[in-house]
């Protein structure tokens, strides 16, 4: 029976596998790539190195052809150029063994990719935007064959900074924090520091991480405005309300604030400040009109506020266009259902959390990143684009 | 170039790719193009095949970058990242150069290397290889072990290395007759290293390499403590 050889593209994801009694060729021709078709040295050479790593011996090129089902002459071919290479190096008996540059590379991807296994996350509440985030999280720790550690902050900063000091009590290797406040983390972030643990903001900026991946929330408000501009043709009373006190809400409204400035027509009558969910909206949006009951439109910080803001606009029967951030189900389904949320600039919780982890790998190997802030660009959703758009939550 | 050079294109052109990426001369398709004077349409395919293979990968901003598979054809055990990331953490070691050898015949195969501050007489780096009398990691494997296992390991690369038997025996002499968790060597070709097994794994240890004259006093005992802490913890499974 042939040995197993795992052709998959990236070690612990899934890809072609060879299996028992399955030639690699024969695998190759049933799942290999068009690229590997069109250059079959390259994919020969994989199996070739792989046979031989597996096999914990040298090989000689009779077993080897054996073990991938490749001719031998060809398996010749291959090691003759792998050696002339350094990727083997041949013995006095004729069998080859993994060469010093199998090592030399090994070393390169492991500064690239030191393996995380143990991350710990900690979020505010739990919102669709944050559930999102964590079901990303969670396929990129199975994809790693890691551990994720899960703890909700419920927008308690004290709570979120003892769930850092327990994540480096835990001893991973990366915390990755959703934070609830800006500012008043950074002593814990000490303490993970203290203790060479990476540790990297998502969604928004804190003081002590070691980076941040968020979206281009300035220019996620600067497409919501130039979309409420629009449809306001330039002209309205406008009432804005923001989120939670970190830096991505007060990006969001000043991008917004930008692009309606160019609107001289366009003035803030109310602003105010909800939280992450859609209640929080709602009371923003009684309190609003209570004092301004003609307001022409609205900016919210985010999907959830949108949402409460428009329960309440449709209590009292009012057509005013909302504009928010975040690209949620719930606004898209407003958006192509002619509802009062007319637009959405996106966050994408997959690209966020991905970009976080590979930022936080590098960090976690020892090396330093080129650019501590990786910002994503959002796109707008409106009733242009809402039917091709998959929404996230 | 030899027989295989005009055979097989493919790999020489596939190498030459990851030589242009590990150097950072080039680190896109286009690039690649221009740096190997090749056509776009034959880097696409190369590209193509050696991402498909986990050869090369991609950063977040797409710029290619050696693919994690040397990760793992250079570390079948699976203990080089946890290892080398508790080597960096491990206390009162900060500045210290560690290396993770792996016994072959009469020599030893450095995997990988945790570089440090402090000048080193020899300075280890991945892939080189050296005689097993000049590794502490050398003795440590094949103290840790029953002289019939340690016999086994020497002798799985004889015909490779055309080993005789008396080069097998004085490799087998290099076992210490006490067993201890860590062992210590000063070498005058490699400098003075101590070095424990890493349990879970047959043939390989984790060395600490020293500087010539390091003055600080009591320092083998603490030296002997972090390995063993570090190998333990590092353990195949353990967590």
């Amino acid at each position: 029976m042939k040995r197993s050889i795992v052709l998959s593209s990236a070690p612990g994801r899934e890809g072609p596998t060879i299996v028992a009694g399955m030639s690699v060729r024969e695998s190759l021709r049933q799942e290999g790539s068009q690229d590997s078709v069109r250059v079959p040295a390259l994919a020969r050479t994989v199996a070739v190195l792989q046979g031989i790593c597996d096999a914990r011996q040298p090989m000689g090129l009779a077993e080897l052809s054996g073990v991938t089902g490749f001719p031998k002459s060809s398996v010749m071919r291959i090691c003759h150029a792998l050696t002339e290479e350094h990727l083997l190096i041949r013995g006095v008996d004729g069998t080859y063994a993994l060469g010093s540059r199998v090592f030399e590379l090994g070393s390169v991807a492991r500064s690239h990719n030191t393996r995380l296994r143990d991350i710990g996350f900690t979020y505010p509440v739990d919102e669709s935007f944050f559930v999102a985030e964590i079901k990303a999280l969670r396929a990129e720790a199975t994809a790693l064959s890691g551990d994720l550690q899960v703890r909700c902050a419920a927008e308690n900063k004290d709570r979120q900074s003892q769930q850092i000091r327990d994540f480096v009590a835990a001893r991973v290797d990366l915390i990755l924090v959703e934070p609830v406040v800006s500012e008043g983390l950074g002593a814990a972030c000490d303490f993970a520091h203290a203790a060479r643990i990476p540790v990297v903001a998502i969604g928004s900026a804190h003081t002590g991480a070691d980076a941040v991946v968020a979206t281009d929330n300035t220019r996620a408000g600067t497409l919501a405005g130039a979309a409420l501009a629009k449809a306001l043709a330039g002209q309205g009373r406008v009432a804005v309300v923001g989120g939670i006190p970190i830096t991505a809400n007060s990006d969001r409204v000043a991008g917004f604030l930008g692009a309606i400035a160019a609107y001289p027509g366009m003035t803030v009558v109310a602003t105010s400040r909800g939280e992450l969910d859609a209640p929080s909206g709602e009371r923003a949006a009684e309190e609003i009109l209570a004092t301004n009951p003609t307001v022409d439109g609205f900016f919210a910080s985010n999907d959830q506020i949108a949402i409460g803001i428009s329960g309440v606009l449709s209590r009292r029967d009012l057509s005013v266009p909302i504009v928010s951030v975040d690209g949620a189900q719930g606004a898209v389904d407003q958006i192509r259902s002619g509802g009062a949320i007319i637009a959405t600039a996106t966050q994408d919780p997959v690209a966020l959390v991905r970009a976080a982890i590979e930022i936080g790998s590098a960090l976690h190997s020892g090396l330093g990143v080129f650019r501590q802030s990786h910002y994503i660009s959002p796109r707008l959703i409106d009733v242009e684009n809402a039917e091709d758009y998959q929404p996230w939550g | 170039m030899g027989l295989a050079g005009p055979r097989t294109p493919a790999v020489h052109r596939g190498a030459r790719i990851l030589d242009a990426i590990t150097t950072g001369d080039a680190n896109t398709p286009a690039a690649l193009s221009s740096a190997l004077g090749l056509a776009k349409s034959s880097i696409t395919d190369l590209v193509g095949a050696l991402e498909n293979g986990g050869l090369i990968g991609r950063s977040v901003d797409g710029r290619l970058r050696i693919g994690p598979r040397w990760a793992t054809l250079s570390d079948p055990d699976e203990v080089l990242d946890r290892l080398l990331t508790a080597c960096a953490r491990a206390p009162g070691l900060d500045g210290h150069t560690f290396s993770v050898v792996h016994l072959f015949g009469n020599q030893i195969i450095c995997l990988d290397v945790r570089s440090g501050r402090y000048p080193l007489p020899l300075t280890p780096r991945p892939g080189q290889r050296m005689m097993a009398e000049d590794s502490a990691g050398a003795i440590a494997i094949l103290s840790s072990v029953p002289l019939s296992e340690a016999a086994e390991l020497v002798r799985s690369a004889t015909g490779h290395l055309g080993l005789s038997d008396e080069q097998v025996d004085q490799t087998l002499a290099l076992r210490r007759r006490q067993r201890s968790a860590v062992y210590e060597l000063a070498s005058a070709h490699t400098g003075r290293q101590f070095a424990r097994a890493v349990p879970g794994t047959r043939s390989s240890a984790l060395t600490l390499h020293l500087p010539d004259r390091w003055p600080e006093p009591g320092f083998a005992r603490k030296a002997g403590r972090a390995l063993t802490a570090l190998a333990t913890d590092s353990e195949v499974g353990s967590r």
